[in-house]
């Protein structure tokens, strides 16, 4: 080895030790093009949905009787549906439900898996055998049958409702990651040390296990929203999701079950169509980007 | 293997007996009469339907409700449809043959676009026809079932005219002679390319990392040695090992056709299982709702004990554990 190399390799070692694990992740990802481009397309979803008051050039139950089903063009931006909507101003309304809904199941099916996993892990034993038992129960459901027959049970409930039902019934598949995860970390050392000093299970399991089990959670997360997103969409298209008053990308595409909406408007389903599809090939790439950026052997 | 299989059969009869349960339990809770199906869902007079559930015994504790219900379940008797004015398994018998079809088509064509393009990405890697299916994976990963059978008729039903729009067969064809069945093929074929389109992604990528994975190994680089031609190295030597995971992952597939299947039908108003699920719910035929969530469940429960067995078939170290 050269001088030079042994120089470099050197530097390249403090800088590593500079850095925590997050900040090296961080900086791989941003990196990674396709990641950045998704992470700056889902920003701008999300604001223009949260903005969407200021922004919609049309009240989202305003509707025009005379300007029914116009093409785009003239007054409205994007044309207008069946009853007379802004379509422009119902993307912008249904991005904020479908976001909502979508980062809401998310944030309470990574809890419940988490909850469930990190106790499934950390104790082993017959708390492990009853609630894997549990989970290998609940994964046996097909899971979007029984999410529309309970929606369709809990109808009139409102939007709590179905995401109660979206959450109860997806958390399984992240449970079981969590918790292989959790029993592979809780043999290190620095586990055992934890509790010698008597470190109570709560305290170890949040302040030692959880930050290391972290990139996996955050990478399920990911996943999950997708997944929760798309649900929710077919569930409104389907006529169960979100209740028809309310703006959803769901909602906005159930016009297309009539074929001759298929045919002769395609304003009024491209859109959401296009919105939902991007949505979720963007989150999916930054998932993609999160798992190689923590992923230690990736050199990219 | 015998024994295995045994197991794991025996295991499954309890967790059919909580799924039972389980469905049972929302079927109290559907509006109606969703056990026996005799309460007509459009009359809401209180006096009809208190009469009527005295009459049925739904009034009668839950326990014997249940075990009443469980006893015509096992006969194949899920009572009757309100709607259809027959019995609930003779509705579903109308309607079964269709999404099988439905889903053996949306098999084969998983399997040939998978091989074919898994095939390819994994002998050319790091080219641009590899990059180009990659792209196409993603996108079918990413677009929703609905979205993308919505856009399919547009395209091919509307645009090109090359397949019916919707429906499971063409009007005024007589069961059973040849133009029925063509007109039937012709009508699932749309809905199976995209019901088979969307599960080719995991496929395609599982195929791909796996023969490149395998062209690095001993055993290839001997083929090479010995001046086997190019072809029949990947035709033969790799393929045939990379196929054994992929025939494991059917037995999962069956959950995922299923979930797909409710979505796709009721986009094509294809008359299959799904579709009947949807229009049941809406028309409040709870007894028929009943009936096809719990085969439905039992169908997902029996895809997983197949994926099982091939997969301890497969590989012997499972069987041991």
């Amino acid at each position: 080895m050269s001088a030079i190399d042994a120089k470099k390799a050197e530097e390249l070692e403090k800088q590593a030790k500079k850095q925590s694990p997050w900040a090296i992740a961080r900086r791989k990802l941003l990196r990674n093009k396709l990641a950045v481009i998704s992470l700056a397309f889902l920003v701008i979803v999300t604001l223009l949905a949260y903005l969407a008051p200021f922004i919609a050039p049309f009240d989202p139950a305003r509707v025009d009787i005379i300007n029914r089903n116009s093409p785009p063009g003239g007054d409205y931006l994007l044309g207008t549906d069946n009853a007379g909507r802004d379509i422009w101003t119902s993307l912008l309304y249904g991005a904020r439900t479908s976001l909502t809904i979508g980062f809401v199941c998310m944030f309470a099916v990574v809890t419940i898996a988490t909850v469930i996993g990190s106790i499934s892990g950390f104790y082993g034993g017959w708390v492990d055998a009853i609630l894997m038992r549990f989970t290998d129960f609940m994964m046996n459901f097909p899971f979007l049958v029984f999410v529309i027959v309970l929606a369709s049970i809990f109808r009139d409930s409102g939007i709590w409702a179905l995401i109660i039902v979206l959450s109860v019934l997806s958390w399984t598949g992240a449970a079981r990651v969590v918790r292989s995860k959790m029993m592979t970390e809780k043999e290190n050392e620095y586990v055992m040390a934890a509790i010698s000093i008597g470190g109570t299970p709560f305290k170890v399991i949040r302040k030692h296990l959880l930050p290391n089990v972290m990139t996996t959670i955050i990478v399920q997360a990911t996943l999950l929203l997708a997944v929760m997103i798309v649900a929710e969409t077919a569930l409104s298209f389907l006529g169960f999701g979100v209740p028809s008053g309310t703006p959803s990308w769901g909602n906005m595409m159930q016009e297309a079950r009539q074929p001759h909406v298929i045919r002769g408007m395609w304003w009024i389903w491209v859109p959401p169509g296009l919105a939902i599809t991007f949505t979720i090939l963007a989150i999916n790439f930054i998932g993609e980007g999160i798992k190689d950026a923590f992923n230690p052997k990736s050199l990219r | 293997m015998l024994l295995y299989t045994l197991r794991r059969i025996l295991i499954m009869i309890p967790i059919m007996v909580m799924i039972s349960i389980v469905v049972f339990a929302l079927a109290l809770a559907m509006p109606g009469d969703a056990l026996s199906g005799q309460i007509n869902p459009a009359d809401s007079d209180p006096e009809y339907i208190e009469e009527m559930r005295e009459q049925l015994g739904l009034n009668d504790p839950i326990h014997v409700q249940y075990g009443r219900w469980m006893a015509g379940v096992v006969q194949w008797d899920f009572g009757r449809s309100f709607v259809h004015r027959m019995d609930v398994t003779e509705v579903i018998g109308e309607r079964l043959p269709n999404t099988i079809l439905l889903s053996v088509f949306s098999l084969i064509i998983t399997y040939i676009l998978a091989f074919t393009m898994g095939r390819f990405a994994g002998r050319h890697p790091y080219t641009p026809g590899d990059y180009a299916i990659q792209g196409i994976n993603y996108l079918m990963l990413a677009i929703p079932s609905f979205v993308a059978a919505i856009f399919a008729i547009f395209f091919f039903a509307f645009q090109l005219g090359w397949f019916p729009a919707t429906g499971s067969v063409g009007s005024g064809v007589t069961p059973g002679t040849m133009e029925y069945w063509i007109s039937k093929l012709h009508h699932t074929a749309l809905p199976a390319l995209v019901l088979g389109g969307l599960t080719t992604a995991s496929y395609t990528q599982f195929l791909r990392n796996d023969i490149i994975e395998s062209s690095q190994k001993d055993y290839v680089r001997t083929a090479r040695a010995k001046g086997t031609p190019e072809g029949e190295i990947y035709n033969k030597h790799i393929l045939r090992n990379s196929i054994i995971p992929i025939v494991t992952l059917f037995g999962f597939d069956i959950a995922s056709i299923i979930g797909g299947a409710v979505i796709i039908e009721t986009v094509f108003s294809y008359r299959g299982i799904g579709e009947l699920l949807i229009s049941s719910i809406n028309s409040r035929d709870s007894s028929v709702v009943v009936a096809v969530t719990l085969m439905l469940s039992v169908a997902t429960l029996v895809g997983n004990l197949v994926a099982d067995l091939v997969y301890g078939v497969v590989d012997p170290r499972i069987r041991v554990e």
